[in-house]
């Protein structure tokens, strides 16, 4: 009997608890659906006249309260997004700060997360000059996340701040590789090479992101640097090193790829063997032919790509293709005979 | 059965709070930059067909245009008796190509490769009909790039959905194998050329049963079984895998009704063996709509057919059942599958005969009936109250107020109606194990997009 009870208890504090978080929700559905129909007649309002009030033709509505605050914000950030790229004018930015200035920084703060990371999204893309120290004064406190510190050394970059440099330096935590590229790729070419010119300072994993970016702007200065890698006594060193000289598409010294054909590590010889499909040289046409042989298919099949790229290289296929004793070279030959070296395959 | 509502409880705790730390984050700003950068990892999208000729074109332009910067499109016709293959080389403009296939996964002989010459990222296979796993199989061999996501013809992906479900991937240094995205019942919302543009539930109450379920199972049980690495199903619908590492494990079971789970199950094992580390994922925002059954026949052999899926999978890998060697999947998940997913229906169905019962035996069985139903209200309506309310309080995808008031009133219906129908449904499913029958009956495609 007992038993009953208690679960007849439970069950009905459970349902009481329920319907009184139903009601709140319902209540805070209405509101927030009544929050929105606002929003979205200011966002009307602040598209039709942004323009205009940008170019000084006339004063604009400042925002006074949420509604207005985040309609603003939505409207002006999509404006950025579309002029990416291209400079923003002083009364845009003073419009800006004007607006958001105080709201962000007391957003910067807030104890929610998704609040702050969307806050320092913002800034980024609206490139609030005046926020940036309060943003550095983020990566000090203990809550900050990685999320957000990664969003910090964005806007730094952005706005090619030096401390960005030390930074890296010193910072012992490994951030996911795409952020590296991306936090480079915002450097402007003499930052850049601050980092470049000493690039055996970083711990590795700046490194391989350093050396990537390089094969990505593909100019002909880095190449130096780049091929120093292709020596070196770690593995993945020398494969990034590759990857970014096809990137490039070029190479002073082909010699010093050689040793990478016949490596260990099938990535490495893919790679090696991909170099040559654009960088075309008689010396090592043996080494491709031997590849067509290798172990993995992949290392196979760009050794072929690459071999029909070079000059006789069609003839040098066909005679693989119906004289060779291994059957997967043959078939490799082959396909690339049909393809005429035009299909992609993944980099 | 107060233990297992106690999981239940404990596990809405965790989704819950997990949930809440994404209230609000901008749906655009975080995923734009992925959206336009060359870094990002390329997937191919592999998409079995079997007699989908009404739907299948409109589905691959859908795939076709989202917004994602490399990815391929497979689709694999699996010997359809249709034109589904003709309509789609027809529409794509498709040609055959010469290809060396790397059979590193065994599958059905694959009769001829097509590439399409307008859309260079598109592909299509024409194989023998060996089944869904099967096509998959294949799909993988032929498929480039090292990540693939396993698609079903007739669902649409959201056009920002391939971003969110990689971003894991991309920010974890490549440790992750697969990542689950959640589904969502594209039943009574407006799609247009593969775009979701209104999110409203549907008349149908079958259909709005089903949504509560997806509400159930996917906010609470995957949330809060993904966060330890202990997510055991990635629902057919939608996934993205680590190609090698599924190859590394044999792709899909043929021989299995419920692969999806199965490959993932086997997936846990793999990387407990190896001691590697790395993680199974489930991203909650929703990203992939599908069509779920309107009539009671077709969910009726739905449910049944998970059911044997479920088993099957659990006694393939039974080895790893309260095996230290897995951690906590071997420990927690197994088990829980095993003894609240795969038999609790039994325990429920002994609990309504017990039920309906005792008013005629009178005595202690009246209240210990009583006892029963009110942990079948809890257990039912009470625990898809919660999640239709953890829904609301963190992912708000239906906005209008009736909605919610429906979806609220319906879930608290489930344990009189719904419940019970699906309890019988997947004791059918254990007794057809138990004459061993096997088989994918029929489904019949209305096709979701227009």
């Amino acid at each position: 009997m007992s038993a009953i009870f208690i679960i007849f208890q439970v069950f009905v504090i459970l349902f009481v608890v329920l319907t009184v978080l139903f009601l709140f929700l319902i209540g805070q559905k209405v509101r927030s659906n009544r929050f929105d129909r606002k929003k979205s007649e200011w966002k009307k309002y602040y598209l039709e006249h942004i323009t205009s009030a940008i170019q000084g033709k006339e004063e604009l509505r400042l925002p006074e309260n949420y509604p207005m605050i985040e309609a603003f914000e939505e409207v002006i950030t999509r404006y950025y997004s579309l002029i990416k790229g291209q400079a923003s004018t002083d009364q845009m930015e003073e419009l800006v700060e004007k607006t958001l200035h105080d709201h962000y920084k007391k957003r910067l703060h807030h104890h929610r997360w998704s609040i702050r990371m969307n806050t320092l999204h913002r800034i980024e893309k609206l490139r609030m000059v005046s926020l940036v120290e309060e943003c550095v004064g983020l990566l000090d406190i203990k809550r900050t996340s990685e999320l957000e510190v990664i969003q910090v050394l964005r806007i730094l970059a952005n706005l090619q701040d030096d401390r960005l440099y030390m930074i890296l330096l010193d910072e012992e935590k490994e951030y996911p590789n795409f952020y590296y590229l991306d936090l480079f790729r915002r450097l402007d070419d003499v930052h850049l090479d601050y980092f470049i010119d000493s690039i055996s300072n970083f711990p590795h994993w700046v490194q391989f992101a350093l050396i990537e970016v390089m094969g990505e702007l593909g100019e002909y200065k880095y190449l130096r640097t780049i091929e120093s890698f292709i020596t070196s006594n770690d593995t993945e060193f020398r494969i990034r090193s590759l990857k970014s000289l096809v990137k490039v598409g070029y190479v002073t010294d082909a010699m010093k790829v050689k040793a990478s054909l016949h490596a260990e590590s099938w990535q490495e010889r893919m790679m090696s063997a991909r170099l040559f499909k654009l960088v075309r040289d008689h010396r090592f046409l043996e080494d491709l032919l031997n590849l067509l042989s290798d172990e993995s298919w992949w290392v196979r099949t760009t050794a072929a790509e690459s071999l029909l790229a070079q000059e006789n290289g069609r003839a040098l296929l066909e005679d693989v293709a119906t004289t060779h004793i291994d059957p997967f070279a043959r078939d490799t030959a082959k396909e690339w005979l049909v393809r005429r070296g035009v299909d992609r395959v993944y980099r | 059965m107060v233990g297992i509502i106690l999981f239940y409880l404990i596990l809405f705790v965790i989704s819950a709070i997990q949930l809440r730390k994404e209230y609000k984050l901008d749906q655009y700003e975080p995923y734009e930059e992925l959206s336009q950068s060359s870094f990002t990892r390329p997937v191919s999208i592999l998409v079995p067909a079997y007699n989908e000729e009404a739907g299948i074109v409109p589905s691959v332009r859908s795939l076709l245009s989202i917004n994602y910067p490399e990815y391929e499109v497979v689709v694999i016709n699996d010997g359809s008796k249709d034109q589904t293959l003709e309509a789609v080389i027809k529409s794509f403009e498709m040609v055959k190509v010469e290809k060396v296939i790397r059979k590193q996964i065994k599958s059905n002989e694959i009769i001829s490769v097509y590439q399409s010459t307008i859309y260079e990222n598109l592909y299509a296979i024409d194989k023998v009909n060996g089944g869904k796993a099967d096509a998959l199989n294949a799909g993988i061999n032929i498929a480039h790039y090292p990540y693939f996501c396993s698609l079903d013809g007739d669902s649409i992906i959201e056009r920002d959905a391939f971003a969110k479900v990689m971003k894991p991937i991309i920010d974890s240094k490549e440790e992750i194998v697969a990542v689950g995205g959640s589904v969502r019942i594209a039943n009574g919302c407006t799609i247009e050329r593969g775009e979701v543009m209104k999110v409203e539930l549907s008349k149908t109450p079958l259909v709005v049963m089903q949504v509560i379920e997806y509400f159930r199972a996917f906010l609470m049980g995957r949330i809060g079984l993904s966060r330890h690495n202990l997510l055991l199903i990635i629902s057919g619908a939608f996934g993205v895998f680590h190609r090698e590492s599924v190859v590394k494990v044999n792709g899909y079971r043929t021989d299995t009704v419920g692969e999806d789970m199965d490959l993932v199950v086997r997936l846990h094992k793999q990387i407990k063996e190896e001691r590697s580390g790395k993680r199974i994922v489930y991203v909650p925002d929703p990203v992939c709509w599908t069509e779920a059954p309107e009539s009671s026949k077709i969910l009726r052999r739905q449910r049944s057919r998970w059911h044997r899926g479920l088993f099957e999978s659990l006694w393939h890998n039974k080895k790893m059942l309260c095996n230290p060697k897995y951690g906590l999947v071997g420990f927690v998940s197994m088990p829980y599958f095993l003894i609240v997913e795969f038999l609790g229906p039994v325990i429920e169905l002994l609990g309504y005969f017990i039920m309906i019962i005792s008013p005629f035996l009178g005595g202690i069985y009246t209240s210990f009936a009583v006892l029963l139903f009110l942990l079948a209200v809890i257990y039912g309506s009470l625990l898809s109250m919660s999640a239709v309310l953890l829904e609301e309080w963190s992912l708000r995808r239906y906005t209008k107020v009736q909605d919610l008031i429906r979806l609220y009133f319906y879930s608290l219906s489930e344990a009189f109606w719904f419940r019970p129908l699906t309890v019988f449904w997947r004791v059918e499913g254990i007794i057809q194990l138990i004459r061993r029958n096997n088989s994918w009956g029929e489904m019949s495609r209305k096709g979701v997009s227009k």
